[in-house]
C-alpha cells in the first residue's frame, strides 16, 4: 500500500472529525481554500490545511496535548496529533463544555486521535492494527519514538488555532 | 487394567480385606457370642425359675393341705401344683436332654442345647435323681381332682423335707448358668477386643503405609511438577496443552507468555485466546487444523505438511496499549496420557527475527545492488567534491523543506514558495547532473514535474495544504537517495581519493584547448569540480545528438571554494542551455559552414584586486528572440502586439524571467525555463553586472563582472528585481 494512501486515510479522518465537529456550528465543509477562508474570516470555525513538510527524527515535536497512536501489522509507524491549549478548549466549548481542565483537554485529544485510528481501520481493513491512543502532554523527542529518518508534518488550522498531524507510517 | 490395578494397589487391596475380615470375624463371633449369651441367660432365667417353682409346689402342697382339713376348697392349689410340677419336670428334661420349653421372660417356647458342661451334667444328676423322689411323692395328686388325705400328706411332707434341697440345686445349676454366660461374655469381649485392636492396628498400617507412600507420591509429583516447570520455565518456545474440548491445559511454558505478554492462559478456549491477536479468519483456520488431529485414522505427518499457522501474523498489545507485530510458527503433536485421553501438544515459535532477518537481507541485496550502481558513479568523483555535493545537496532539500514549512496559507503565498523551489531544485539537479548521479537528478527531475502539475492545478483552481503533499513525498524520496550516496560514500571511506585521481587523471583527453597533460593535472588538483564538467559536457552532448566541446581558463589556480560554488552553479545552468538550446547539431553547423564540433568556454579571470570576470560562450546559435516572443504569447504573458514591440535586450529580460525557455520539450536538463532565472539569481547574490551579447547563428556571450572577497557575498535567495543591470547586445 502506498504512503499516499496511509496519509490521505489519516488527513480524511482528520477531516472527518472536524466535520462533525462543524456540524455543530452549522457549517458544512470543514477543508475550504485561502480566498475563501478570507471571504469567511469572520465564521472561522472551518478546517484549514497547510503545506505539508518532512520532520527529522532528532526533532521535538508537539504543542500542549499530543494523542498518539501505534501502527502495526501490514504496516507500521506512528502517528501524532498535536494541539495548543487553545485549539482543544475550543473544541470543548463548541460541545457546549464549561470546565477546560487539563484532564479534559487531555481526553479530548486522545479523542482525536481515536477518531483518526477508527477511521484508518474502517479503511485500511483488519490487516492494519492501531494501538489504543495515548495521550502525552509534554514536548516528544522524534527519535524517542523509532520514526522513519524524515517523517510527515501536516499543519492545520481550525478557528485559527494551529495544531499538527504527523505520520511516520510505512509498509512492514 | 484389573490386574494392572491389583498389582499397583495390592497392598491396599490386601490390607483392606484383612481389615474386613478382622471387622467380620469380630462380628460372626459376636453375633453367635450373643446368641449363645441370650440362650444362656434364658437357661438362667430358667434355673432361676425351676427354684421358684420348687418353693411353690411346697407352698401349694401346704395349701392342699390345709385347705382339706378345714373341708375347704383346694383346687387351685392342686392346679397350681400340677401346673408348677409339669413346668419343673418338662425343664429338667429339656436341660438333660434339650427340647423347647417356654420362656420365663417372654413367654414363648424356645428351644434350648442339653447341658454337656460336665459340672452342670453332675448338678443336673443329682437334680434327676432327687427329682424322680419328688414324682413318687406328687404323682398320687396328679391323677384325680380330689386327693385323699393319704396321698397328701406324704407328698406335702416329703415336699416340705426335700423342697430346700432342689431349691439349691436350683440354685446351684442356675449359678452354673450363669458362670457359663459369664465365660462366655469374657470370651466375646477378649475376641472384641482381639478383632478390634487386630484391626485397628491393621488400619493404622494402612493409614501409615499410605501416608508414607502419598509423601513419595507427592514428593514424585512435586519432583516432576518441579521439573517440568523448571523445562518450561526455560524452554525457548511456547508450548501447551490443547484438549478435544478446544481448551488449553493448565501448564505451559513461561515462554507462551512472554510471546502473547499474557499470563492468562490456563483453562481458557483456544478460539477465545487466538481471537485477542490475530484475524478471525486465522483463528478459524487455526481451530479447524488443530481439529484434524483428534480425528481418528489421521496420519498427523500428513498434515503437518500442509500446516496453515506458519509465519502468521500476530498483532500483541503492550502495557501502554502500544502493539507489537510478530511472525509466529505454530507446530501440533497428538499425545496419549496416561487416562488414554489425547491431547495436542502445541508449539509456538516466534520467527520474527528470522522474517525481519530475511526481509532485511532482501533489503541489503536491494541496497546493495542500488550501492553498487551507485558506487560506479561515486569512484570518479573526489571525496571533497562528492561531501561538497551531499552537503550542498542536504542543503538545498533542507531549504526547499523550509519554505515548505513556512509558506502562508495563501494563493500567492503558493506560487512564490513554488517559483523558490523551483529554483533550488534546479540547482540540485544541475550539480547532480554535473556529477553524473543519474539517481539524484532524476528524483530532482521528478520533483520538477510534481512542482509543474501543481502549477497547472492552480490555474484552475485555489490550492490547499493537501495539494503539496506529492511534493513532499518526492521530497522525502530525494532525501532518501541522498542518504543512500552519503552511505556508499561512508563505506567507501578513502578509497573514493585513491580512486578517484587515477580515473580522472588516467583519462586521454583530446577535448580541450589548454589540454596538455600538465594543465589537466593542475585543473584536476585544483579544481576538481570544474574538471568534471569537462566530461559532463561530452556526456550531454552525446546524449544530445551534438558535438561539444568545453575549454576552461583560469581554473588551473586554487579558486575560493564558496566562489568557486556559486560560478560553477551559473557555469553548469549556462552549459544546461547552451547544450540545449545554443548549440546546433553537426549537420546544421556544418550547413552554416560551421566546425561541426561546438565551442563551449568558461574563463575566470580577476585583477587581483578583487575584481572578477566570469565569462561564458557558445558559439552556437545565439539567443532565439522569436521564440523567447512566441512564449510569451502562448504564455498569455503579453499579447502578440506587446511582444512584436519588444526589443532584443527586453526579451533577454524575459528570458531571465522564470519559466521562459525555448525548448518545446523538457527534458532533465533544460525545458522548464528555471536555469537562466537561477543564472540571475546567483548574479544578484554576488552583487555582479551581466552583460549578454549574442549574434544570431555565432555566438552568445555572458560576461559576469563583480568585485568579490569572501565576506561579501550572501547566498540568500533573491527574486529577479524588475530593474536589471543585465544588458544585452
Amino acid at each position: 500500500m502506498s504512503e499516499r494512501r496511509y496519509i490521505d486515510v489519516f488527513v480524511d479522518g482528520l477531516i472527518s472529525y472536524f466535520d462533525h465537529l462543524n456540524e455543530s456550528f452549522g457549517s458544512s465543509r470543514s477543508v475550504i481554500s485561502s480566498s475563501e477562508h478570507a471571504q469567511r474570516s469572520t465564521q472561522s470555525v472551518d478546517l484549514e490545511l497547510g503545506t505539508p513538510y518532512l520532520l527529522k527524527n532528532e526533532a521535538t515535536i508537539g504543542m500542549d496535548f499530543t494523542g498518539m497512536i501505534t501502527v502495526s501489522g501490514s504496516s507500521v509507524g506512528t502517528v501524532f496529533v498535536s494541539a495548543p491549549r487553545a485549539l482543544l478548549k475550543r473544541i470543548l466549548l463548541s460541545y457546549g463544555e464549561a470546565e477546560l481542565r487539563d484532564e479534559l483537554l487531555r481526553d479530548l485529544v486522545g479523542e482525536i486521535a481515536n477518531t483518526l485510528a477508527g477511521n484508518a481501520r474502517r479503511e485500511l481493513g483488519a490487516d492494519f492494527h492501531i494501538s489504543i491512543p495515548r495521550v502525552i502532554q509534554a514536548p516528544l523527542n522524534t527519535k524517542d519514538y523509532r520514526l522513519d529518518q524524515h517523517c510527515y508534518l501536516l499543519p492545520f488550522r481550525w478557528r485559527s488555532s494551529k495544531a499538527e498531524l504527523i505520520i511516520s507510517v510505512k509498509d512492514s | 487394567m484389573f490386574s494392572t490395578l491389583f498389582g499397583k494397589y495390592r497392598f491396599l487391596v490386601i490390607s483392606i480385606a484383612l481389615f474386613l475380615i478382622f471387622d467380620l470375624g469380630v462380628l460372626v463371633l459376636n453375633f453367635y457370642t450373643s446368641g449363645k449369651i441370650a440362650e444362656q441367660t434364658e437357661l438362667i432365667n430358667s434355673a432361676a425359675r425351676q427354684r421358684t417353682l420348687t418353693q411353690q409346689m411346697s407352698k401349694a402342697t401346704l395349701y392342699i393341705k390345709s385347705q382339706k382339713l378345714q373341708l375347704w376348697v383346694y383346687q387351685s392349689g392342686l392346679d397350681e401344683l400340677r401346673d408348677h410340677y409339669r413346668t419343673f419336670g418338662a425343664a429338667l428334661q429339656a436341660f438333660n436332654q434339650g427340647g423347647t420349653i417356654v420362656s420365663p421372660s417372654t413367654g414363648l417356647p424356645i428351644s434350648i442345647s442339653a447341658v454337656s458342661d460336665p459340672e452342670g451334667v453332675a448338678i443336673l444328676s443329682r437334680a434327676n435323681s432327687l427329682w424322680s423322689e419328688f414324682e413318687t411323692a406328687i404323682e398320687p395328686l396328679m391323677i384325680d381332682t380330689l386327693v385323699s388325705d393319704d396321698e397328701i400328706r406324704p407328698a406335702s411332707s416329703f415336699i416340705a423335707a426335700n423342697n430346700l434341697k432342689m431349691f439349691a440345686l436350683m440354685d446351684e445349676l442356675t449359678e452354673f448358668f450363669k458362670a457359663t454366660s459369664e465365660r462366655q461374655t469374657n470370651l466375646l469381649r477378649a475376641a472384641q477386643v482381639i478383632g478390634i485392636t487386630l484391626a485397628t492396628i491393621n488400619f493404622f498400617i494402612i493409614l501409615f503405609h499410605f501416608l508414607g507412600q502419598l509423601r513419595v507420591r507427592d514428593q514424585e509429583i512435586q519432583l516432576k511438577q518441579h521439573e517440568s516447570d523448571q523445562i518450561l520455565s526455560t524452554i525457548n518456545e511456547g508450548v501447551f496443552l490443547l484438549d478435544r474440548n478446544m481448551v488449553m491445559s493448565g501448564q505451559h511454558s513461561k515462554q507462551l507468555e512472554k510471546i502473547f505478554l499474557t499470563r492468562k492462559v490456563s483453562g481458557r478456549k483456544f478460539e477465545r485466546f487466538l481471537a485477542r491477536y490475530f484475524p478471525q479468519k486465522t483463528v478459524n483456520t487455526a481451530l479447524d487444523f488443530a481439529k484434524l488431529y483428534f480425528r481418528d485414522h489421521i496420519d498427523t505427518a500428513l498434515i503437518e505438511d500442509v500446516n496453515p499457522l506458519k509465519r502468521v501474523e500476530a498483532v500483541i498489545t503492550k502495557k501502554g496499549g502500544e502493539t507489537e507485530t510478530k511472525y509466529l510458527d505454530f507446530s501440533f503433536a497428538i499425545l496419549s496420557q496416561d487416562d488414554a485421553r489425547q491431547v495436542v501438544l502445541v508449539t509456538v515459535r516466534d520467527v520474527s527475527a528470522k522474517i525481519l532477518l530475511e526481509a532485511q537481507d532482501q533489503l541489503n541485496a536491494d541496497e546493495l545492488e542500488q550501492q553498487m550502481a551507485l558506487l560506479t558513479q561515486i569512484l570518479p568523483i573526489p571525496r571533497t567534491d562528492l561531501a561538497a555535493f551531499i552537503d550542498d545537496s542536504r542543503s538545498g532539500l533542507d531549504r526547499i523543506n523550509l519554505l515548505l514549512k513556512d509558506t502562508k496559507q495563501a494563493s500567492g503565498s503558493y506560487e512564490a514558495m513554488l517559483i523558490r523551489i523551483a529554483r533550488e531544485t534546479h540547482k540540485l539537479k544541475g550539480n547532480a547532473s554535473v556529477l553524473n548521479f543519474e539517481m539524484i537528478a532524476q528524483g530532482h527531475h521528478l520533483f520538477e514535474n510534481t512542482i509543474e502539475e501543481i502549477s497547472r492545478q492552480a490555474k484552475h483552481r485555489t490550492l490547499n495544504g493537501r495539494d503539496f503533499l506529492p511534493l513532499t513525498m518526492q521530497l522525502k524520496q530525494n532525501f532518501a537517495s541522498l542518504n543512500l550516496i552519503e552511505g556508499v560514500r561512508d563505506k567507501l571511506g578513502d578509497y573514493v581519493d585513491t580512486s578517484l585521481n587515477h580515473v580522472t587523471r588516467g583519462t586521454p583527453d583530446n577535448r580541450l584547448e589548454l589540454s596538455t597533460k600538465k594543465s589537466l593535472d593542475e585543473l584536476a588538483e585544483q579544481n576538481p569540480k570544474w574538471f568534471e564538467l569537462l566530461a559532463y559536457t561530452q556526456k550531454l552532448a552525446a546524449q544530445k545528438g551534438i558535438a561539444a566541446r568545453l575549454n576552461l581558463r583560469g581554473l588551473n589556480t586554487p579558486l575560493n571554494s564558496q566562489l568557486s560554488s556559486e560560478l560553477y552553479l551559473i557555469a553548469v545552468q549556462l552549459l544546461h542551455n547552451s547544450l540545449a538550446h545554443g548549440l546546433e547539431s553537426e549537420e546544421q553547423r556544418l550547413e552554416l559552414k560551421k566546425p561541426s564540433l561546438g565551442e563551449i568556454s568558461v574563463s575566470i579571470s580577476h585583477d587581483k584586486r578583487g575584481n572578477y570576470r566570469f565569462l561564458f560562450e557558445d558559439d552556437g546559435r545565439g539567443f532565439d528572440y522569436e521564440r523567447i516572443r512566441s512564449e510569451l504569447v502562448d504564455r498569455k504573458l503579453l499579447d502578440s502586439r506587446e511582444a512584436k514591440a519588444l526589443g532584443n535586450t527586453a526579451l533577454v529580460r524575459y528570458a531571465f524571467k522564470d519559466a521562459i525557455s525555448t525548448q518545446q520539450n523538457v527534458d532533465q536538463t533544460a525545458g522548464r525555463g528555471v536555469g537562466l532565472a537561477l543564472v540571475w539569481q546567483q548574479v544578484k547574490a554576488l552583487n555582479a553586472k551581466l552583460k549578454i551579447r549574442s549574434v544570431s547563428n555565432e555566438f552568445t556571450q555572458f560576461i559576469i563582472d563583480f568585485s568579490y572577497s569572501p565576506s561579501e557575498t550572501s547566498s540568500e535567495i533573491l527574486d529577479p528585481p524588475s530593474e536589471s543591470v543585465l544588458l544585452a547586445s
